[in-house]
């Protein structure tokens, strides 16, 4: 059963899936803005963050 | 404000201190290129030789270094983390010296190039090819910004790390 909700805009992301979906946003809309918004929301949801990878590894060429 | 918004305020007032300012990379640099997703990511590339004097900025604002190469350093903070690129070769210079500027509701801070940030998401992709999320962030990008990427850029990227034929199996993902 698909109950994803009909939405009137194609620039909204889905919800969270694997720390969000990545999606384009519109022109119009501020990418930036867009980002903190869904923050926003990934926040209130998981307030404690899991602990990062450390950057390893020896492949450094650029 | 989100938390990592603040974080990332935080940091951006410290790089005024820095000879040259830093250049956004990582998750966050995708919302500048049109590509969002959510990221607890902090990523910036460095002039190397800034490195000594934004580490002990960090470290009089709480981080302690859990890592610290010639090439990459991690900073945490409780459960924030903050990492860094520095840039000592010259591809890398030359990717923080054109990185662009903008006006955010972070603040105005430099960003590096898409097809820079492509270039350093592989780079961590060939470092830890567990990190499948890295080519799904090439490939939004190639997807987001079709047409507008010097392909010649991101083609020398590809041949520095030997993976010419991952990027034609993308471009043909994203055609």
């Amino acid at each position: 059963m698909n109950s994803w909700p009909t939405s009137p805009s194609k620039t909204l992301p889905p919800f969270v899936e694997e720390g969000g979906v990545s999606y384009c946003t519109a022109d119009a809309t501020d990418p930036v803005e867009a980002w903190i918004q869904l923050m926003e929301v990934i926040e209130a949801l998981c307030p404690q963050w899991p602990r990062r990878e450390p950057m390893l590894g020896h492949t450094f060429l650029l | 404000m989100p938390r990592i918004a603040e974080q990332i305020r935080e940091a951006l007032s410290m790089f005024a201190q820095c000879k040259t300012p830093p250049a956004l990379i990582g998750g966050l640099a995708l919302a500048v290129h049109k590509v969002v997703r959510g990221t607890q990511d902090v990523d910036f590339l460095v002039d190397a030789t800034d490195a000594d004097r934004l580490h002990d900025l960090l470290l009089g604002v709480g981080y302690r270094c859990i890592h610290r190469s010639e090439d990459a350093a991690n900073y945490l903070r409780g459960d924030e983390g903050i990492d860094f690129l520095y840039a000592h070769r010259p591809r890398s210079q030359q990717l923080l010296a054109q990185a662009s500027e903008h006006d955010t509701g972070l603040g105005r801070m430099r960003v590096v190039s898409a097809e820079g940030l492509i270039g350093f998401k592989l780079q961590a992709y060939v470092n830890n090819p567990k990190r499948t999320r890295d080519i799904e962030d090439i490939r939004s990008l190639l997807r987001a910004n079709r047409g507008s990427l010097n392909m010649d850029e991101v083609r020398s990227y590809f041949g520095l790390f030997g993976r010419e034929e991952l990027l034609n199996e993308l471009m043909a993902d994203v055609a």
